[in-house]
């Protein structure tokens, strides 16, 4: 791939669009969910706008539509949030360093903003593509948010295109610079591992949170070879 | 849900995300990137077990293994984005058509 190299450097945002296309009409997916478990349109604007978390969405109204009670798809979806809190330190170093530029980072530091953010060779791509991602994310996510839950049931089942399928694979993409070196690796095998074992006996998002353990194994590896961090 | 409900949630979900972006400053946060250098390797990893194998609490294996495992392939051979995503849709797409897991 050539995300972020000298000779294109154009290529982070080309890479990022399509990026966020894609989520974009997973938006629309949310909005056809949210308006089936009887959430009404200002309350999945809400959602998308101001939660703008995906996954944690997705619970949030999932718990809803299957009967589960408010403080239920609260703590579901903030499970599955708290993530984001490990992606705030890959990304601090590059934000702007205070005022209200940073509160507004803050919002967008989501999966696919850290990892456009985090495959950049310098700083400045990785804060060019932490905001250019963010950005059109948000307003491709809310976009296709709205016509999900316009048009709602008339979309049909959105599983049959294979769009579940876009996510994962474009995270194997958005993956792959980090496993070019041995400690890279490491993280990455320990993390699936973790993840792998922990998915049937904890609730959803657990299992992100238990694979960042794999990044213990990664810097003894590390040390010990005298790889450079 | 209520609207209690909604801003208790978006609280929440920016206090988390908050968290991690204030709680390192300067050189706290130098000191640290040794370590959370390596987090995108582990959390983008297990995202995609997560995303790929996960369902209703469970690991399954349906079409969408096919379909990640293309986008794999494409990624060995430095296929462009655009292709990778396009392969694992259309791949598990027709999985799906022909086994209709």
């Amino acid at each position: 791939m050539t995300i972020g190299s000298q000779d294109d450097p154009i290529g982070y945002r080309r890479d990022a669009l399509l990026l966020c296309l894609a989520v974009g009409v997973i938006g629309v997916t949310f909005g056809v969910l949210a308006d089936a478990a009887g959430f009404s349109l200002p309350r999945i604007v809400f959602l998308s706008a101001v939660v703008f978390t995906g996954a944690s969405q997705f619970a949030a109204v999932g718990v809803v539509e299957s009967g589960g009670s408010g403080a239920a798809a609260v703590g579901s979806a903030l499970l599955i949030a708290a993530r984001n809190a490990l992606y705030g330190p890959v990304v601090a170093g590059f934000l702007p360093r205070r005022g209200p530029s940073r509160i507004l980072a803050a919002h967008l530091v989501i999966d696919e903003t850290t990892a456009m953010a985090s495959m950049q060779s310098s700083p400045r791509d990785a804060a060019g593509a932490f905001w250019f991602t963010g950005i059109v994310l948000w307003l491709l996510w809310n976009t296709g948010t709205v016509v999900g839950a316009v048009l709602g049931a008339a979309l049909g089942e959105p599983g049959t295109w294979g769009l579940d399928a876009a996510f994962p694979a474009s995270f194997v993409a958005l993956l792959a610079p980090h496993v070019r070196q041995t400690p890279g690796r490491v993280a990455a095998f320990g993390g699936a591992l973790l993840a792998a074992v922990a998915v049937p006996f904890t609730p959803a998002g657990v299992p992100l949170l238990v694979a960042s353990l794999a990044i213990v194994p990664a810097v003894v590896v590390r040390s010990r070879r005298g790889l450079p961090t | 849900m209520t609207w209690f409900g909604l801003g208790l949630l978006a609280a929440g979900t920016y206090g988390l995300k908050a968290a991690g972006v204030f709680a390192l400053r300067g050189s706290l946060e130098q000191r640290l990137r040794p370590l959370t250098s390596l987090l995108p390797a582990a959390l983008f990893a297990a995202l995609v077990v997560v995303q790929a194998l996960g369902r209703d609490g469970g690991l399954v294996l349906d079409a969408r293994v096919p379909g990640v495992m293309a986008a794999a392939l494409a990624v060995w051979f430095r296929a462009p984005f655009v292709f990778v995503v396009v392969v694992a849709m259309v791949v598990t797409a027709g999985a799906r058509a022909i086994v209709g897991a």
